[in-house]
């Protein structure tokens, strides 16, 4: 049943998280159309057509994230064209193919499903001026460096991970005097993402919170699961504090475990990482300390300040950026 | 015997021959023992385990609260390797239960939801099983191979749940934590339905004829058919089994955790699958005890509960596992087939003897 | 065996014929009760379709059935079942993993009575003794009839398989039991005692068909032998008044069918 083991199903699920951690795109379908562009597009500036191609439209969060783009960019004068390539690399390649042949759009935001499939159809379009953001770094395309009139952005799992383990730092020293007892529920392993997250949570602790001791490490995995991890752990640490979660349903999970067991989460510190609607009510109720949360809504309004700044000039390179990360507490 | 002519006798001898066979004083009580280390061979592994953790993870593991942990996690499990069960003794491997569960919590917990009474929503829960499970085995039964058939209805049915879910879990589902989160007598309440699950399940299984019947269509359709019973309708039957437990499983879930997660676990298949290759139930179908994969899932939920409490890595509980895994296998195989050589000689043993004295000595050959 | 009475089981020119192939024709078999046909052919020569035919496996092109004198036309082998004709099947179609009982009850399991009888619960003591008793009346008594068919014996195998259809055949007073190669995967042993089952079964009245490849068996067993060959009945015939070359001649096509039935 090697089929069905869990590294292939989350693997399955890897580029879209390459791209943007899916369900966090969600609470921007639940916040938009409201545009809260953070940067304007200049005076001055040009009204562009975009061409958006996400990954799939069939995910819900990403059909969110492509109606919240069209909302924001309407608001500023923009017009947007949205493709669903299906996770069909090759249909991928034959629509942005179609949008430069024909001139349909000036800029191209796009999530890419195997990023060296669509390298020609975006060099074709760096011919004409069209001008790119692209997610991931310039070697997912075969590239090998900065583009002129291309910018990558990337989730920066490192600075992920240092937010998650600075707010379990913060609240070991708040509520526990700098002496957490932690159970570390880390990303799955084998993946590069995860490493990059699993240490820098580990060195955040070790940096601020020397006093502190991971009792326990298991792989976060889904809510009923994490639940029964958690419960098994504190059997063996009663005295456990802390519980650092890697995502929204083992942080909850942990939670649901903790209140089991009648402690009341506000005196423990128990963080998670994505931020959904019932993770970010925790953290409002005092249950959860904080999460931290890739900031889609603060990253749309970068793609698209950034794809009008390299219109202005298609020329010139283009930067490499990171999704913001939002830091959310009671 | 009823009969004085010989031929009666002899026949009446070789039938008996195992039981009157001069080397046969001697192997009864070695086949009773093998019997009984065959059918409770994993009971005795399950105790020899928990005392062996009692002492490693002490003073942790071996308490009451835990109990009531390892028997909370041992229920879900259980009531999915429920359902891998009731469809593999009926002949199929039914891969499409995570999708199954999936769909039909997210469903009931939609109608949940809306405010709908709470029978409302494990009925609307248990119809989805079910009609899962009747779709899968009519599919199966015009002919569609059962294991692409049910991978099929995986996919569709966790592309389903996502779609009515909008791709986020149905959440807030609280009318439900009676049979969940709750404890009664310090039992959880999920111990209780999936002990009431297994009950009804075991005697539907030894003690009816639909029961026993299903398992006969698992063994060997062809037989059951030339009986001039309708084996088709039995299949179907295990199937809708199958389905209803999954979603007992979705259920029961939903109730644990509040929500209705629209991502098929894999994971709880994977587990349930264990459970029932740890009770030797063979996936060829037809033969196997729901008890035995009751404590199969005991098994795993002891071995998972104390790798955490002494904060093992979890990649070594599946190595444990899978060792423990072939392990069963191999014994499960070994004694079978000594059974199976110290009751009867292979059935085309040659026994150029003069019939009327050949008969009482099988064994020899 | 009284050659007046009724046939069992009567075909009359039956044909029948896969695409353009004849694979039977013109062919008129009877077997009465009490009796035991054998039915020889080299491969291809038709016994396994005229099996076919008679267990209702296959419809014939042309020709009647007649069971006890009445015409039948069977559809499936249910039909062939209901009315009193049974297979017992090369490859036994036994359960292994239940036990005697069970495998000779299923499909007329009792149930008990009362409440739990309509929640379809199995009276078990019933199961067993009714086994028993109808192992009993055709003189064959069992090991535990809770034991699984799977730790049986090839011959033991064979007699449950062989038993159940009798009793299926008896129970509904006269009846015809068709057996294919009823001994082929048994050692010597073993084959005696299903031989001794066969004639015990003919003296309870049952009307046997035989179909062997095995002419030992043939001699040792039949009343009257018919041999087929490339479709078509060649010899009918006492076995008392023949011998074995003869059949194997007709088996071969080397010795010219039988005078009165030259087509």
């Amino acid at each position: 049943m090697t089929l069905f083991s869990r590294s292939s199903v989350r693997s399955a699920r890897r580029p879209l998280v390459v791209g943007l951690a899916a369900a966090v795109a969600i609470s921007l379908a639940a916040c938009s159309p409201t545009p809260t562009p953070t940067e304007t597009a200049a005076s001055g500036d040009q009204a562009l057509r975009i061409g958006f191609s996400p990954f799939t439209l069939q995910v819900p969060a990403l059909k969110g994230l492509a109606d919240a783009l069209t909302g924001v960019a309407a608001s500023q004068g923009d017009e947007v064209v949205v493709a669903d390539p299906k996770a069909d690399p090759s249909l991928q390649l034959q629509q942005i193919q179609q949008w430069v042949d024909l001139d349909q759009v000036d800029a191209i935001w796009v999530i890419p499903v195997a990023g060296e499939t669509i390298a020609s159809a975006l060099i074709d379009a760096q011919a004409k001026g069209i001008v790119i953001v692209a997610s991931g770094v310039p070697s997912d395309y075969g590239f090998d460096g900065p583009q002129a009139g291309i910018t990558f952005t990337q989730v920066d799992n490192a600075e992920y991970g240092s937010g998650l383990g600075g707010l379990a730092t913060d609240c070991i020293a708040e509520r526990l005097d700098g002496q957490g007892k932690i159970i570390y529920l880390q990303s799955a392993s084998g993946q590069q993402s995860s490493e990059l997250l699993n240490t820098a949570v580990l060195d955040a602790l070790a940096a601020d919170a020397p006093d502190s001791t991971v009792v326990n490490t298991q792989e976060a995995a889904d809510r009923l699961g994490s639940a029964q991890l958690v419960a098994s752990a504190l059997q063996g640490a009663p005295d456990a504090n802390v519980v650092i979660a890697t995502d929204d349903e083992s942080s909850l999970g942990a939670l649901d475990a903790f209140k089991q067991a009648g402690i009341d989460p506000s005196t423990v510190c128990i963080v998670g990482a994505g931020g959904n609607d019932e993770a970010k009510a925790a953290v409002t109720a005092g249950e959860l300390f904080g999460i931290v949360a890739f900031d889609f809504q603060a990253d749309l309004g970068q793609n698209l300040g950034e794809l009008h700044k390299l219109a202005a000039d298609p020329t010139a390179d283009g930067s490499q950026l990171t999704t913001p990360i939002l830091v959310i507490t009671e | 015997m009823m009969s004085n002519r010989s031929d009666t006798e002899s026949i009446a001898t070789v039938l008996n021959a195992e039981r009157k066979g001069p080397s046969d004083s001697g192997g009864t009580n070695g086949v009773k023992t093998l019997v009984f280390l065959r059918d409770r061979g994993i009971i005795v592994l399950w105790v020899v385990l928990v005392a062996v953790f009692a002492f490693w993870a002490a003073p942790y593991f071996f308490t009451l609260a835990n109990a009531a942990l390892v028997a909370n996690v041992a229920a879900l499990t259980a009531i999915f390797a429920a359902a891998v069960a009731f469809g593999v003794l009926s002949g199929a491997l039914d891969l499409s239960i995570p999708g199954t569960a999936t769909l039909a919590a997210v469903t009931g917990g939609t109608v949940l939801h809306a405010g709908a009474p709470v029978w409302l929503g494990i009925a609307v829960t248990l119809a989805v099983g079910v009609g899962i499970g009747i779709i899968n085995g009519v599919l199966v039964q015009r002919g569609l191979n059962p294991l692409v058939v049910t991978i099929a209805t995986l996919t569709v049915t966790g592309g389903v749940a996502q779609v009515i879910a909008g791709g986020v879990p149905v959440s807030g589902i609280t009318q439900l934590t009676w049979m969940g989160s709750t404890d009664y007598f310090g039992v959880p309440a999920p111990v209780f339905v999936v002990a009431l699950v297994f009950l009804v399940g075991a005697v539907f299984l030894s003690q009816t004829r639909a029961g026993v019947r299903l398992m006969a269509v698992g063994g060997n359709i062809e037989a059951v058919r030339r009986a001039g019973i309708n084996a088709n309708w039995y299949r179907v039957l295990g199937f809708a089994l199958s389905g209803v437990c999954a979603a007992i499983g979705g259920l029961l879930v939903m109730a644990t955790t509040t929500q209705a997660s629209p991502n098929p676990s894999v994971d709880l298949l994977f587990s349930a699958l264990t459970a029932v290759a740890l009770s030797g139930m063979p996936l060829t179908g037809g033969r196997g005890s729901l008890i035995r994969v009751l404590i199969g899932a005991l098994i795993i939920a002891t071995i998972s509960s104390a790798l955490v409490i002494k904060g093992i890595p979890p990649y070594f509980a599946t190595i444990a596992t899978g060792v423990l895994l072939v392990a069963a296998l191999a014994f499960e195989k070994v004694m079978s087939s000594e059974v199976a050589r110290r009751l009867a000689p292979p059935p085309t043993a040659s026994l150029p003897i003069d019939p009327t004295t050949a008969t009482s000595t099988p064994e020899e050959a | 065996m009284e050659p007046n009475s009724v046939p069992a089981l009567r075909l009359s020119g039956i044909g029948l014929n896969y695409g353009f192939v004849k694979a039977l024709s013109g062919v008129d078999f009877e077997v009465h009760h009490g009796e035991i046909v054998a039915v020889l052919g080299d491969n291809g020569a038709g016994k396994s379709t005229l099996l076919k035919v008679l267990s209702g496996a296959h419809r014939a092109s042309e020709g009647t059935i007649q069971v006890e004198g009445s015409d039948h036309d069977f559809k499936s082998p249910r039909d062939a079942a209901d009315a009193g004709v049974q297979m017992v099947y090369q490859d036994l179609a036994l359960v292994d993993a239940a036990d005697i009982a069970t495998n000779l009850t299923l499909g007329r399991e009792p149930l008990r009575r009362g409440p739990l009888g309509w929640l379809g619960f199995l009276d078990k003591k019933a199961m067993r003794r009714e086994s028993l008793r109808e192992l009993e009346s055709l003189g064959v008594t069992t090991a535990p009839v809770s034991r699984p068919v799977e730790m049986l014996s090839g011959g033991q195998r064979q007699v449950v398989a062989l038993a159940r259809s009798a009793v299926r055949v008896t129970a509904r007073g006269h009846g015809v039991l068709l057996l294919d190669e009823p001994t082929a995967a048994l050692g010597y042993a073993q084959t005696r005692q299903v031989e001794e089952l066969i004639r015990r079964m003919r003296g309870l009245d049952i009307a046997v068909v035989l179909v062997t490849h095995n002419l030992q068996l043939c001699f040792e067993l039949a009343d009257r032998v018919v041999v087929l060959n490339r479709g078509r009945k060649v010899a009918d015939v006492l076995t008392k008044d023949t011998d074995m070359d003869s059949v194997v001649g007709w088996i071969t096509g080397a010795r010219a069918p039988q005078a009165d039935l030259v087509a």
